[in-house]
């Protein structure tokens, strides 16, 4: 399969991760102001709850075959901030894997935790992309981390897909594992 | 609600959204294998992007990055002799550097990065706004090309800029680059008109600093 296409149906599914992640937080914006959610939404996210878990490990996952993809299909050499990325991106998806196979939800912690950490690694490795000079003067000639090796639209990168992936298990692991006021009252 | 009846209604509920994701995964699959259908094709006049290189003479050692021009206090290769090169242009001309009694500045720049895309258009337009003493010559090696990454080709970015100097094309190996050192891209190699090495730097450099590293190197030649 061409690389274009592969970029082309990630950076698609990026704008999904984005727009998931954009209402979750409007939606807790919405609840932290008025304490409650409109009542067709909060049925949605009740539905959803039982099967985040699952989305989480599907983020996780389809973001680490993504990074396999880019490097050992497409060639694309992953650079330090790519590496430190899969350090924590990769032991979430086995996290998240073990945490459904083992039927122990609250394994899912330690993906949320590593998550953690990688969409700050994501955040950082994105603004090195786009003010390079910022953070060195001149390019590594082997592989800076400077340098975009998919850049879908003029801004959708490998950091900026890493960053969605951290962004749902971020999302999602608290959702399936944190139970929500109504239902402990 | 009977626990069977609202178990087959969780249930069918549960059916519902994996089919919203499963559609939404499958369409976008689709959009992108359509949208780029007809992607990849090459352009079959494509001028060749790298080509041989000749080099004769010592390998200089390689360049640790640091901030601006290198001095004999902080760089072995100042004082050393560059290898001659002997490459061609995107035309197929050939192009050569040597000991030809004329100082030159020396670019190496890499078509995928950023730091070589700000800096080329810098030094071009200092040579078109006559900052480039008479006696010097200013060189580009076009180098680590590559068709896999961004800004390719080499020829058609550097056309974009008006970029008026020599180029020589470097090998698929980036040999030229390699035997002068290989800093970090932009990387500069100032000689004096025996090819012998002035200064070095890895890194763009402000515009005064460009005006001021072709004056030093000319200055080597009087």
């Amino acid at each position: 399969m061409p690389v274009e296409t592969v970029n082309l149906f990630l950076a698609l599914l990026f704008f999904g991760a984005m727009a998931i992640l954009v209402a979750a937080i409007v939606l807790s914006v919405i609840r932290l102001v008025t304490g409650s959610i409109p009542a067709p939404v909060a049925g949605l996210v009740a539905e959803l709850r039982p099967m985040s878990l699952g989305f989480a490990w599907f983020s996780a996952t389809l973001a680490m075959a993504g990074s396999l993809y880019y490097s050992e299909v497409a060639g694309y050499s992953p650079c330090r901030l790519c590496w430190i990325q899969r350090g924590f991106m990769y032991p979430s998806s086995i996290v998240l894997t073990l945490a459904l196979l083992l039927r122990k939800p609250k394994l899912a912690w330690v993906a949320f935790a590593l998550s953690a950490i990688g969409i700050c690694v994501s955040v950082y490795h994105r603004v090195e992309e786009q003010f390079p000079s910022l953070f060195a003067s001149s390019c590594d000639p082997l592989n800076p981390c400077s340098y975009r090796w998919v850049d879908t639209f003029g801004f959708v990168t490998i950091p900026s897909m890493a960053f969605a992936a951290f962004g749902l298990v971020l999302l999602f692991v608290p959702l399936a594992l944190v139970r929500p006021k109504e239902a402990l009252s | 609600m009977t626990s069977t009846s609202y178990k087959a209604e969780q249930s069918s509920s549960k059916g519902f959204i994996l089919a919203i994701v499963a559609i939404c995964l499958l369409g976008a699959g689709a959009v992108a294998f359509i949208a780029t259908s007809g992607a990849g094709s090459e352009d079959p006049d494509a001028v060749e992007q790298v080509a041989t290189v000749e080099v004769d003479g010592e390998i200089l050692p390689q360049m640790v990055d640091g901030g601006g021009l290198t001095t004999a206090a902080n760089d072995p290769a100042v004082g050393m002799t560059a290898p001659r090169l002997v490459g061609t242009d995107f035309e197929g001309n050939e192009v050569v550097i040597e000991a030809d009694g004329r100082p030159k500045v020396v670019y190496f720049l890499a078509h995928w990065c950023p730091h070589c895309q700000d800096e080329a258009p810098r030094v071009q337009s200092l040579i078109d706004s006559g900052a480039k003493p008479e006696n010097l010559d200013i060189y580009a090696v076009s180098t680590s090309v590559d068709a896999g990454r961004g800004n390719y080709p080499p020829l058609r970015w550097l056309e974009s800029i008006n970029w008026s100097s020599p180029v020589i094309r470097d090998t698929v190996d980036s040999n030229a680059l390699i035997n002068y050192g290989a800093g970090g891209f932009p990387y500069v190699v100032y000689l004096d008109g025996d090819n012998t090495v002035v200064a070095r730097s890895a890194g763009e450099l402000a515009e005064e600093a460009i005006a001021q590293s072709w004056l030093l190197t000319a200055a080597a030649t009087q």
